[in-house]
């Protein structure tokens, strides 16, 4: 039970722990201000319908697609489906008939009106097949081709925005922002390869329906390295930023208040259709016996990252503790001196390559090259920037998904298609007990190794108050409000601190 | 308390009963429905949840009781709810012919229960001859029953008053008892409505204000000034007056923009000893959503690191206190981080240890 | 050839041997001293490696001692000493002190050899590096090799190892710094030398391992069997790698291995030297030489030509005069000046000549009287033999006179028989000096030498059997294959009669009279030999004189005749004799004579000495 810690309470606490407890008096929200946000990500779509789903692109384009756009519902961090377009929903029994009305005198940032007919061309989109999406004269039904009794958990998260795609390609949204500027990425003069941070400005929609937000405005500006980012909220220049798993715990070390989430990205191996003949079985399994995952989150990503023995988290299916960890040196020994010779891992080594981008990543396939030997399986990395490692035939890739469902069935799904090529699931895979008996197949398969779930990290700094994130990553910007700059009460990051008469420090400086 | 909330309660299941074109039936259903109405049957849900588990569990081929039930719940799991469940689900397990026992020597039932964002995830795991077996039940969260939180009142007196699931922007003493009626002023789904309570804690009167030209707001609030039996409500850019016989006519005005700022309740506030008549300043810990809040009564003279300083902590952060008239008590608005509800606490200090 | 051929010659190969002999010299102490220099410069590089690998080898261990009293670090040590210590805090602290103090691999091992961080290989974190806590008293260890594990190779490292204790537990600090090609670029190499690094690392030989200060060394797999024989046995090699077929080319290496702190092998330094200098300087050293020699032949010829000239003519005029000493002119005087050795030898010659001349006169002289008194003395007893009777008759007669007439005329008639055939006695004598004094030239024809042998034996076969008298006989052993050959039949029956009865008075007692013939080449070899009572040396000494003989009745002119018609015969006669057990006579004649010469000379020298020619057919 203990490895099944809730991710959840964990984000909570550590919200709780990093703020600063009865570090201020009491403030009132305040209007204004603009809130710095720095991304990874070097370009972002806001149109849900381009993105690709479990890519880690995905995510950061959904932070940004929350400003401009609603959804029907929204999930609340108490597990209550909370109205948000939608004013109240119905469905049947079967779990295939919904029926959502909508709110009423709900306006796109340019002023016009949200109609049935918008909800069902932007969720028909999204939602694809599988669903039929009709409309009356202020409510959608959706009519599912098979039971969707997860249907409010799909609509709550994922790509499944509410927009109008306007004739000239533009998405207007209802949302609580609206785009204002987009500084498109361009070639920068010194390094044409290199592309300059894009920067996109987010104004404050004056007449949303669900009230204006703190802010007047978002900027985000995207492809910003990890390290810079870090250094960005130390002296002030970011007041929300990603920050790279790798470089959380430097964070804290400097005083930086580090919000994270659920584990929300899958740090996987696979392997290539090639190696999925049942000659390659006993490689497959000695391979996943020979994983020390425990080592990759606890000392590698020193504790930011999980052990992963699933393909979903235990935060979003409440059964992935059934999976125990399957290190086994010993029979992965076993298993490797029954090889034959022939075998690629045993003579000649099995190429891994890694496709997630980042330092981190290169890490943990270091790692599992570091398990591999230990069972005397021969794994090599080949970097994807190599110049030969498009020809070079390889056998594993190291992968990273991202999950952006509240319906594990959904992501199962969406994994499935993407990364396993195994088809649809069963309908009844709805049932907890289907899904897990769906997933343990898929694991039992050894095509997918889980190594390591990651969670999103975010430095919010001090003066940025009302930071609320769902556990699930949704940032909630609207909700935040910012301290004045300058104030008397300004605070930094030495935060984190109980000693409230230290207020008034430099940025940046260390406790 | 519990009566009120069903009362309200109630009147949404009617409204949603009212609306819904489509018939509501079978167990998808009911959780969905369940969620609108949290309050309506504590224990039923989780005998649901029970009942369910525990006829996928008998249906396991082979398996045999006596059977030791092991509890795993998850780490938020409120303490005091462990018995509770345990006992529904012997009871349930009893029921289907799989007799429980506490002998060490009986084969292990664990029961595991785990929250997803959206659900609670009940799984039964044991062995049947070397295989094991795996049985999953999930039931939405909101339909679960809520926790009775355990709070430490220390020198201070305080007991929770009203619960809901909607924002309480403000309470008010609606008479100078302490154990009087209550008003409430709820914004709930976007509108503002005020709820006239009873010396029960249940839900006399509704009035909806059905203000033209509010805006929407992301903090909504407002103050609930009770005078006789006309009542004043202080919202962002409008003012509210009516009256409790003629809930119908409300009078609405815009006004200049009102912030809380203005009112500056937490700095404000002070509460008189009945005891010797000595004045308490209370004071919040801090405006951060996500942490319990701890409230400081200080009295005349003394700083907040004087031991004399009484100290109470609430499940979630304080987003209102309202003095009654009397001086003796406060209400304190404040937001269960764990259920999430918006919860009305009466404060008052009380003599002696 | 001549003796100026052979001066020219031996000053020509003597002025050759010696330009040869310097310029091998010159080229073999070239050589050496090159491999000296070579062997200095190797031995100061050598040096130099040392020195620079244990100045960085402290420079690692003062870095890793700073990381080890770094605040930081004893934070960190004081932390992990605590009991469950998250040890994942520091996984990134190896990295930052690598960084800030300037090595290239640090790692921080906790005191179980638990891997707490790593700079070059976090992936390794968590396991164990046992090494380390196996090691003892490491503080006082310097700075040692170690290979390194890095994600996706190895690498050569310069590792120290200190530690840090908080009460019962050691952490244990590694820090490294990277031998590579930047270590081999702070080296400073002399010129035509240049420094290359094998990193050991694998089990066999790979090419890319070894790296010179510029990167990969180029042509790599030139060097296999230098370090398969070093990986086979790791001794200090040195070996010549050739580059091409120009010897310039070679480069010569002294390999030494490096050997890790359990005497692993884990490198091999190549210090290599270019053999062009040495080889090209050694090849102006052989065209120097080659001109010299040149140049010195032609002088050479020029000085020893005059030289020999210059020594020769007075030998060629000694050579001269001695041949014209020899061939009779025993008063040939020679015209040599100077008072050099040559010079004293010609003065030396002519007055040897000088001598010779008047002692050959001398000889002459003595030669004649002798031969006269011999002649005398032989003559005298010749003569004196028959007188005696004659004297003791004419008394007798004389007595007889007194007797009566009848007496008288008996004993006068006894006494002129006896006169006459005393008379008749000297008659012979005489006749016998006459013969020998006309002694005619050989007439030569055909002549077969068995058939004249036989011819003379038989002569005397009735007196060898003769009743009463001890027999002699005769044994043949004559080569059938004999061919005819140019003589004088008469003369040889003469000289063959001599010698039988020679043999035959050399027998008195009787014995065997062995005859041999032979062809020996352009000769024929005749043998008579008898088992008679021998000679002594003095008798074989004098044998051939005329007038000498050892029998009580010869006139020692048979052994003389023999030896003259041998020598009108151009051949050689030759005597061996044992006292006792007999003599043994040996005559070669030439199968072919020159006739007419011969006959002239012959007559020419009627007149040579008896003495001068029995000289040469004894010798």
């Amino acid at each position: 039970m203990k490895s099944t810690k809730s991710w959840w309470f964990a984000a909570v606490s550590a919200a709780f722990l990093a703020l600063p407890f009865g570090a201020v008096q009491a403030a009132p929200p305040r209007y204004g201000g603009a809130l710095h946000v720095k991304l990874r990500a070097a370009s972002v779509s806001l149109d849900p319908r381009e993105w690709m789903p479990g890519s880690p692109a995905a995510a950061d384009a959904g932070k940004l697609a929350s400003l401009v756009y609603d959804r029907l519902v929204t999930l609340d961090d108490y597990g209550k489906f909370q109205p948000a377009l939608a004013t109240e929903w119905t469905h049947d029994a079967s779990g295939k008939n919904w029926q959502f009305k909508l709110r009423l005198a709900v306006h796109f940032s340019d002023g016009s009106v949200l109609t049935p007919g918008d909800v069902i061309a932007a969720l028909q989109a999204t939602l694809g097949r599988g669903f039929e999406i009709t409309g009356t004269e202020n409510a959608v039904n959706v009519h599912a081709a098979r039971p969707a009794p997860d249907l409010l958990e799909q609509l709550a998260s994922g790509r499944n925005f509410v927009f109008r795609a306007q004739p000239d390609g533009t998405l207007l949204g209802t949302g609580p922002f609206f785009v204002a500027d987009v500084v498109a990425a361009a070639p920068t003069e010194a390094n044409p390869a290199a592309v300059k941070a894009a920067r996109m400005k987010f104004q404050a929609n004056e007449n949303c329906w669900a009230g204006r937000p703190f802010v007047d405005v978002v900027e985000v500006t995207l492809g910003e390295p990890a390290l810079r980012q870090l250094f960005d909220l130390q002296v002030g220049k970011a007041d929300i930023a990603e920050i790279a798993p790798d470089l959380v715990r430097k964070g804290r070390q400097e005083g930086l208040r580090i919000w994270s989430s659920a584990p929300r990205t899958l740090v996987a191996l696979k392997f290539d259709d090639a190696l999925t003949a049942p000659a390659s079985d006993d490689l497959r399994e000695a391979l996943w016996l020979a994983l020390d995952r425990d080592t990759m989150a606890n000392v590698l990503l020193q504790r930011e990252a999980q052990p992963a023995t699933t393909l979903l988290p235990q935060w979003l299916t409440g059964y992935a503790f059934l999976f125990e960890s399957p290190m086994n040196l010993q029979r992965a020994k076993g298993l490797r001196a029954d090889f034959s010779t022939g075998v690629v891992g045993a003579a000649q080594s099995l190429r891994l390559r890694v496709d997630a981008q980042g330092d981190l990543f290169k890490l943990v396939g270091e790692r599992v090259a570091v398990n591999a030997r230990q069972a005397n399986l021969w794994v090599q990395l080949a970097m994807p920037s190599g110049a030969n490692a498009s020809t070079a035939a390889v056998g594993l890739r190291l992968f990273a998904w991202h999950y952006d469902s509240l319906s594990p069935r959904a992501e199962l799904e969406a994994f499935v298609k993407q990364i396993a090529q195994g088809g649809d699931l069963p309908a009844s895979a709805t049932d907890p007990e289907q899904l897990f008996a769906q997933e343990r197949r898929l694991l039992e398969e050894r095509r997918i190794l889980p190594l390591v779930f990651l969670p999103e990290y975010v430095g919010v700094r001090a003066t940025v108050h009302n930071w609320n994130a769902s556990a699930w990553g949704d940032w909630r910007l609207a909700d935040v409000w910012l301290e004045p700059e300058g104030a008397g009460s300004a605070k930094t990051a030495s935060g984190a601190q109980k000693d409230n008469s230290t207020t008034a420090r430099n940025p940046g400086a260390r406790p | 308390m519990q009566s009120s909330a069903r009362k309200f309660r109630q009147k949404k299941w009617g409204r949603s009963v009212g609306f819904g074109a489509l018939l509501l039936l079978g167990v998808f259903a009911a959780d969905y429905l369940a969620q609108t109405c949290v309050f309506a049957d504590s224990d039923s849900p989780l005998k649901e949840t029970a009942r369910k588990l525990a006829e996928r569990v008998a249906g396991i081929p082979g398996l045999r009781g006596p059977l030791r039930l092991e509890w795993h719940p998850d780490e938020h799991w409120a303490e005091g709810e462990d018995a509770r469940w345990r006992e529904t689900l012997r009871d349930e397990f009893a029921r289907r012919m799989l007799p429980m026992s506490d002998e060490a020597g009986a084969g292990a039932l664990s029961v595991y229960a785990q929250q997803t964002p959206a659900q609670l995830v009940l799984t039964a795991k044991t062995r049947v001859g070397d295989r094991e077996e795996v049985r999953i039940v999930a039931i939405p969260r909101a339909v679960l029953p809520p926790v009775e939180t355990t709070v430490r009142p220390v020198r201070l007196q305080r007991q929770l008053v009203y619960q809901s699931l909607d924002r309480i922007l403000d309470a008010a003493s609606l008479s100078n008892n302490a154990d009087g009626e209550l008003g409430v002023l709820l914004y709930k789904n976007f509108e503002v409505v005020v709820l006239r309570l009873d010396a029960k804690g249940e839900i006399a009167q509704t009035v909806s204000l059905n203000v033209t030209g509010l805006k929407p707001a992301r903090n909504p609030h407002g103050e609930l000034a009770p005078l006789g039996g006309q009542v004043s409500v202080q919202l962002w850019g409008k003012s509210c007056d009516f009256s409790w016989d003629a809930p119908a006519e409300v009078k609405c005005r815009a006004e200049k923009a009102f912030s809380l700022e203005k009112s500056a309740w937490r700095m404000g506030t002070v509460l008189t000893s009945p005891c010797d008549a000595s004045h308490w300043t209370i004071s919040g810990g801090g405006n951060d959503p996500t942490a319990r809040e701890v409230l400081r009564l200080m009295p005349d003279g003394a700083s907040e690191e004087s031991s004399a300083t009484v100290m109470s902590e609430f499940p979630g952060p304080v987003w209102n206190v309202n003095a009654g008239q009397s001086g003796g008590s406060a209400l304190v608005v404040a937001r269960n981080l764990q259920t999430g509800n918006y919860e009305v606490y009466k404060i008052m200090v009380v003599c002696g240890g | 050839m001549t003796f100026r051929t052979k001066v020219f010659l031996i000053f020509l190969i003597t002025v050759l041997a010696s330009v040869s002999l310097v310029a091998y010299g010159v080229s073999y102490n070239t050589q050496r001293a090159f491999e000296q220099m070579d062997k200095q410069r190797t031995q100061a590089l050598e040096e130099q490696f040392r020195k620079e690998f244990a100045q960085r080898g402290d420079m690692v261990v003062q870095q890793v001692e700073n990381i080890t009293n770094a605040d930081v670090t004893v934070r960190m040590v004081l932390d992990l000493a605590r009991p469950n210590a998250d040890a994942s805090l520091y996984l990134h602290d190896a990295n930052g002190a690598a960084q800030s103090h300037g090595l290239d691999f640090v790692e921080f091992v906790n005191s179980d050899g638990t891997l707490v961080s790593s700079a070059q290989y976090p992936a390794r974190v968590g396991y164990k590096n046992d090494w380390v806590t196996a090691g003892k008293n490491w503080d006082s260890t310097g700075a040692f090799l170690k290979r390194e594990e890095l994600p996706d190779n190895a690498a050569l490292s310069l590792t120290a190892v200190r530690t840090q204790t908080v009460g019962e537990k050691t952490i244990y600090i590694i820090g490294g710094r990277r031998l590579d090609q930047n270590f081999l670029a702070s080296l400073e190499l002399p010129g035509g030398m240049r420094a290359l690094l094998y990193k050991n690392l694998e089990p066999s030989f790979i090419p890319a391992a070894l790296t010179d200060a510029n990167g990969s060394a180029e042509r790599a797999e030139a060097f296999r069997p230098l370090i398969e024989q070093i990986q086979k046995q790791p001794e200090d090699l040195v070996k010549t790698i050739s580059w091409g077929s120009d010897a310039a080319t070679a480069e010569t290496f002294h390999a030494m291995p490096l050997k890790g702190r359990n005497g692993e092998l884990l490198g091999v330094l190549l210090l290599g030297s270019s053999a062009k200098e040495l080889v090209l300087l050694k090849r102006e050293i052989l065209k120097i030489a080659a001109v010299v020699a040149l140049a010195a032949l032609f002088i050479g010829l020029l000085v020893s030509w005059w030289v020999s000239r210059r020594i020769t003519r007075p030998v060629e005029e000694l050579a001269n005069g001695a041949r014209e000493v020899a061939s009779g002119h025993w008063d040939t005087k020679i015209d040599v000046s100077g008072s050099d050795e040559i010079g004293q030898l010609a003065g030396a010659f002519n007055e040897m000549t000088g001598t010779l001349a008047a002692q050959k006169e001398k000889l002459v002289q003595t030669e004649r009287v002798a031969a006269w008194r011999e002649l005398a003395r032989r003559l005298a007893h010749e003569l004196r033999n028959p007188l005696f009777p004659l004297q003791i008759t004419v008394e007798n007669m004389q007595r007889a006179r007194q007797l009566g007439p009848q007496q008288f005329q008996e004993v006068f008639s006894e006494a002129t028989a006896t006169l006459k055939a005393e008379l008749a006695n000297l008659n012979t004598i005489v006749g016998r000096f006459s013969d020998f004094s006309k002694m005619p030239a050989p007439e030569f024809s055909k002549v077969n030498l068995n058939e004249a042998l036989r011819e003379a034996v038989r002569l005397f076969e009735a007196q060898f059997t003769e009743v009463g008298k001890p027999h002699i006989t005769t044994e043949y052993f004559l080569s059938d294959a004999l061919p005819e050959i140019n003589a004088d039949p008469d003369l040889l029956h003469k000289a063959f009669q001599n010698l039988v009865l020679n043999a035959m008075d050399a027998m008195p007692a009787g014995g065997t009279l062995s005859l041999r013939s032979s062809d020996a080449g352009d000769a024929v070899r005749l043998e008579i030999s008898d088992t008679g009572k021998g000679l002594t040396l003095e008798e074989c000494s004098r044998l051939f004189t005329p007038y000498y003989t050892t029998k009580q009745l010869g006139t020692g002119l048979g052994l003389a005749i023999v030896q003259s018609v041998v020598a009108d015969h151009h051949g050689t006669i030759s005597v061996s004799s044992e006292e006792g057990h007999g003599t043994a006579f040996r005559i070669e004649l030439p199968k072919r004579q020159s006739g007419a010469a011969i006959k002239s000379k012959l007559e020419e020298k009627p007149v040579e000495p008896l003495s001068e020619r029995a000289a040469t057919a004894s010798d």
